[in-house]
């Protein structure tokens, strides 16, 4: 039986659920056949247990979830903090991200929340207007035009800070870090159907904050 | 002069990290990282010292610490046959600006949710843009969900339309309530019988005027003695599922 399932922390997905009670008790397990909340015909995952199958993942997915972090903090400490603050949620809910069908994605979404989370927290010392920093300026000198290139390059990253910030994380997930639309329904909690339409209005917004910036440039100057 | 790229195309192009050049998971710092969470507890902590993690997961992981289970903060949903769409108002007018939100043959107000907060929609005056207002949802002439920004719950008859039917829309108000108050119940105690929650869960139910709900449970064992609950909202059933008593 395939239910449509809405948790209370706002993901949604799509699983298979049967409920048994051959055992005398009650199980939930999803279509691949894993448990569902912990319960389980015999024990609860041991300690031991839940630490290996965390650290699988957190080998895989480290390295991830820190070019994340730091595509978008203004320091490597602060990468590092937002690093360490979601693979504990990972670790707390470790059924949900051993249960995700898109772990990795799952876990792109607990570190926006993270980062989100924390920026509220700073609020007070951080400029509203400000809502993306970067440590490293891309620009590679030897490719091109390096003039030219940074000039684009501000008028795109200025243009992104007047997009509402699920539109900057749409365009940034999908553009660095390369996330399919599965993967963005998975990481924003969007329903799947809406995220090519969606991601499609975003880079639409996107082009016309750059023209307006180039316009008011360019009246500016004239 | 040089034709200007796609903005979007200028962003793919300059990624800031090179994903190679970062540290390892075997990092010293990366293993050191592994080792300390590795060796918390599970259970979220009784203090929020941690401002760093947002409320709603130390709410959630509340939950599942009282309950170890997740099913107790899952809604299991089964979409509904009608409506097409979801008709999301800018106002508490039938005359205001509305944007129309493909369900997916599934009724949910959250579809309104992302259109407030990805900025589609804006009204000052009943939300910063980008915030999300409280939503009202109602059954429009044509039997499709309306949602309006409003706390208002008389807003459907203001505005002559029908209150949703709980048992057309698998998610709402009602339901999202009844959830609400399981969770709040079943996080206050660190081991419920069952036989307790089942006679609980029946007042709950009373106290919120759900009397066509009822609650299924299984017997309780010596391994498996605390109760834990599912929501099946297609067939207003409170399911109580034994587990062990949370370590």
């Amino acid at each position: 039986m395939w239910l449509r399932v809405w948790r209370r922390d706002g993901t949604i997905g799509s699983r298979r659920f049967t409920f048994s009670n051959s055992s005398g008790g009650g199980v939930f397990q999803d279509s691949g056949g894993a448990v569902v909340s912990g319960t389980e015909t015999g024990s609860p995952i041991s300690r031991e247990q839940a630490a290996l199958r965390f650290g699988e993942l957190y080998r895989d997915h480290y390295p991830k979830v820190l070019g994340y972090a730091r595509r978008r903090t203004a320091t490597p400490d602060d990468a590092d903090e937002i690093v360490s603050a979601t693979f504990l949620v990972a670790w707390r809910r470790l059924d949900d991200y051993l249960g995700a069908d898109v772990p990795l994605a799952w876990l792109y979404g607990v570190t926006y929340r993270t980062l989100l989370s924390h920026r509220r927290s700073r609020a007070k010392s951080v400029q509203l207007s400000e809502r993306i920093t970067f440590a490293h300026s891309p620009i590679d000198d030897r490719t091109e035009p390096a003039a030219e290139a940074r000039e684009e390059l501000a008028v795109v990253m200025a243009a992104l800070t007047r997009l509402p910030r699920l539109d900057q994380e749409l365009l940034l997930l999908a553009g660095w870090e390369e996330q399919t639309h599965s993967e963005l329904a998975a990481a924003l909690d969007i329903p799947r159907q809406l995220v090519r339409a969606r991601l499609y209005r975003a880079r639409q917004r996107l082009q016309r904050a750059c023209d307006q910036i180039r316009n008011t440039s360019e009246t500016g100057h004239g | 002069m040089r034709r200007r790229r796609d903005a979007f195309d200028v962003l793919k192009a300059n990624n800031p990290v090179d994903e190679a050049s970062l540290p390892t998971a075997e990092s010293q710092k990366a293993r050191a990282l592994l080792a300390e969470i590795t060796a918390t507890s599970r259970e979220m902590p009784t203090s929020t010292s941690r401002p760093i993690v947002a409320r709603r997961h130390l709410v959630i992981a509340v939950a599942a610490m009282a309950t170890t289970l997740i099913a107790a903060t899952w809604l299991i949903l089964r979409p509904v046959a009608d409506p097409i769409s979801v008709a999301c108002y800018q106002a508490t007018s039938l005359d205001s600006a509305v944007v129309a939100v493909a369900s997916g043959g599934t009724l949910d107000t959250d579809l309104c949710t992302l259109v407030w907060e990805e900025g589609t929609l804006v009204n000052p005056a009943v939300a910063p843009e980008g915030e999300v207002p409280p939503l009202v949802g109602c059954v429009s002439e044509s039997g499709s969900l309306a949602v309006f920004p409003s706390d208002d719950r008389s807003l459907c008859g203001q505005l002559g339309l029908a209150e949703p039917d709980p048992a057309s829309i698998p998610a709402g108000d009602v339901v999202r309530d009844l959830n609400d108050k399981l969770v709040a119940y079943f996080v206050s105690h660190e081991c419920v019988p069952v036989d307790d929650a089942k006679r609980d869960v029946t007042q709950i139910l009373a106290d919120s005027g759900l009397s066509d709900w009822h609650v299924q449970s299984l017997p309780g064992t010596p391994d498996r003695p605390c109760a834990s609950f599912a929501l099946a909202v297609d067939t207003k059933t409170i399911e109580l599922i034994p587990i062990p008593r949370p370590r």
